[in-house]
């Protein structure tokens, strides 16, 4: 039994109470309606060992959350048992307790207190938790003069100072600037090193994959798959291109779509791409009646639901097709997209008839794991053309030779 | 030393929690309890330019404009002298209702820590209460003096004030913790403390004495907080032969101490019971 944090069949129950006024329900409760109890959690088994990094993935509602204040001591389970060894520290919101009319300092003896760790403590690391959050000159200012940028760097750093033996990351890296969040992602690795467990709980596949070792998929409370990473997050992606858009695709009574997949960059079957692959999407359709103009179409989505790209082929020539006949069509792309989860839907369909005779495929889901520091839509591969201008600049002598956006290389 | 709760881990088996544990948790917390106790109190008043001053202020002149008036409208012959004997009522009961007006508020203030890191729920109407400590020690200072220049006659008696502000904090702490665990539920609770509190200081003798309302003693003498002033009364001299303590004021203070008892056990099922799950209705 070394597991230092571990949950055995573990659910949760929450009783809603709707808007009524809580005194009132609370009457109505006794009156026998109990159908409103829900479990956020059920069932739930988890072992983690000291030094591993353990991710927990699903979508809003999932109970991730509910998970996380057991695991933060903050509610207990209804039924099963939750065991934690060690001294937690959540980093579910940094900067908890903070009061903006404290200084940096004041702050971070509250606060180190709040989280456990004692004065002598919180004095010897002070000069650690500064260095940290690099607010040194503003130590003494309060914190409602912080910037956010501030406020969250001087909340991390004594957060992680606490020395936890489990630390408790929820989304908790979504915000501060991207150098920051590379410090932040470097000290977990470094108390994780240490021996400390670290959980965490994010919409941000690329920060799950980089963090953990181990995920666990947790789907309406239910636990869906616990082990390598990268397995729960194509399983992530697929439970949630299964609920996006219309995942199911839609029926037609002229064309039946027998299959559609991704292949990826080695030609096998894989929702996993990088950017710059060669990606090729493969659907297989059957006419059930005959058609003159047969027309394909393909969409990619973000997760969010922005269109990335589509296209179709109408109005090139691919028919007639007689009824029973079945073709293949490929859409092969490079993959020139920025980190993130995407899906992807065919469609096939003749633009000539009228009603119902558009067939639209399931959704398939798939990530690219991208370059880094690459942000937006597409990833457009710019060329950076950097050089040292000679002479004054003021002079207008050495002017900066813009570089020709296409030129490549 | 520790003061973390969270320090060696911890199991959860159901939502009740076990009497051991959570009194060792409490236990530990006393480092967290006085911090933030520290902290609210010097936030609350570090923007006012005179600041702690308000502390001590605010009773006082509560207390002096009662005792003007009263002066003038009716005359009561009190010993202490009458302003003293207000100023005496007066304390322990701003005391009193300001921190149970604030506590019974605090789980659900406190909401936005206790929803991220465990420590037991009972530390935060505690911390109200020893707030509004660190405001009464020097207010208490203020009305010994103001005692001492009014000619008020104590001596010994003065000693009462020990067990005064004992049981002043046990009755505080004691109502602060259940209707802090109640609001959480109902959360009504704060708009009946505030509509209970100025007709409560009406039945709370602090403006009059006990003697001058006859056979409605029979009733007052149930109000918690009456054997609590009573006995702060008593250390201003009340005791002495000429003051005027009702020949009834042990059994006025024995009412008081049992209410103070009764309260805080019956926190105890309370907080055993919601201590891990207040933060589901927060």
């Amino acid at each position: 039994m070394t597991a230092s944090v571990s949950l055995k069949g573990v659910g949760k129950r929450y009783v809603k109470y709707d808007d009524i006024p809580l005194l009132i329900s609370r009457f109505r409760m006794r009156a026998g309606n109990k159908r409103s109890a829900f479990w956020a959690l059920r069932d739930i088994d988890l072992e983690v060992e000291p030094g591993e990094s353990f991710g927990v993935i699903g979508r809003n509602g999932s109970g991730k959350s509910t998970m996380f204040r057991m695991l933060a001591g903050v509610t207990a389970p209804t039924e099963g048992t939750v065991r934690v060894r060690g001294r937690v520290a959540p980093l579910i919101s940094v900067g908890i307790g903070f009061h903006p009319e404290l200084t940096g300092r004041e702050n971070v003896y509250v606060n180190g207190i709040i989280l456990g760790m004692t004065r002598q403590e919180i004095d010897k690391r002070f000069d650690m938790i500064l260095d940290f959050a690099e607010v040194h000159e503003f130590i003494d200012t309060p914190v409602k003069f912080y910037s956010s940028g501030m406020f969250v760097r001087l909340g991390f750093a004594v957060a992680v100072a606490a020395d936890p033996e489990v630390l408790l990351v929820d989304e908790v890296l979504a915000v501060g600037d991207l150098a920051f969040q590379l410090r932040c992602y470097d000290r977990m690795e470094e108390i994780r090193r240490e021996g400390a467990t670290v959980l965490v709980v994010s919409h941000n596949m690329n920060a799950i994959r980089r963090l953990c070792q181990r995920t666990m998929v947790i789907h309406d409370g239910k636990h869906v798959f616990t082990g390598e990473t990268d397995e729960a997050v194509s399983l992530y992606n697929d439970i949630l291109g299964n609920l996006n858009l219309a995942g199911t695709g839609e029926q037609s009574s002229h064309v039946e779509i027998l299959d559609f997949s991704i292949i990826g960059a080695r030609g096998k079957v894989s929702s996993h791409v990088e950017t710059g692959d060669e990606l090729t999407f493969r659907m297989d359709v059957r006419f059930r009646e005959a058609s003159d103009d047969p027309a394909f179409g393909f969409r990619i989505h973000k997760d969010t639901g922005q269109e990335v790209y589509s296209e179709n082929t109408m109005l090139r020539q691919y028919g007639p097709v007689k009824a029973g006949e079945s073709m293949r069509i490929e859409f092969r792309i490079r993959a020139a997209l920025p980190t993130s989860s995407y899906i992807a839907k065919a469609m096939a369909f003749n633009h000539k008839s009228e009603g119902n005779l558009r067939a639209v495929s399931e959704s398939i889901s798939f990530f690219v794991s991208g370059r880094p520091f690459v942000k937006g839509t597409a990833d457009l591969a710019a060329v950076f053309d950097v050089e040292r201008l000679e002479g004054d600049p003021t002079t207008g002598n050495g002017q900066a030779q813009v570089p020709q956006p296409f030129s490549g290389d | 030393m520790s003061s973390a709760v969270t320090h060696a881990g911890f199991e959860l088996e159901g939502e009740r929690s076990h009497l051991l544990p959570l009194l060792r948790d409490i236990w530990d917390s006393r480092t967290l309890i006085r911090t933030l106790a520290r902290k609210d109190f010097y936030v609350k008043y570090r923007r006012a330019s005179i600041g702690v001053l308000w502390a001590v202020g605010l009773p006082f002149i509560q207390a002096a404009v009662l005792s003007l008036i009263f002066s003038k409208i009716v005359r009561f012959h009190t010993v202490p002298p009458y302003s003293v004997f207000v100023f005496a009522g007066m304390m322990p009961w701003s005391f009193f209702s300001g921190s149970i007006n604030q506590a019974v508020t605090s789980i659900v203030d406190g909401s936005g820590i206790a929803t991220k890191v465990y420590f037991p729920r009972a530390v935060l109407p505690v911390v109200n209460v020893l707030s509004g400590f660190h405001g009464y020690v020097p207010a208490m200072g203020v009305l010994v003096l103001f005692a001492a220049v009014m000619h008020a006659h104590f001596g010994v008696a003065l000693l009462l004030l020990i067990p005064a502000t004992l049981l002043m904090l046990v009755l505080t702490l004691g109502f602060s913790l259940v209707l802090a665990a109640m609001h959480v539920y109902f959360r009504d609770m704060k708009y009946i403390v505030a509509a209970i509190t100025f007709p409560w200081l009406w039945a709370s003798a602090v403006m009059y004495p006990l003697r001058s309302v006859g056979s409605l003693v029979r009733y007052i003498q149930y109000n918690p907080v009456v054997g609590m002033i009573e006995l702060y009364r008593a250390a201003f001299g009340g005791w002495h032969p000429a003051g005027n303590i009702v020949p009834g004021t042990g059994k006025l203070v024995l009412i008081s101490v049992i209410w103070a008892a009764a309260l805080t056990l019956l926190a105890f099922p309370l907080y055993l019971r919601y201590d891990r799950v207040f933060c589901d209705l927060l």
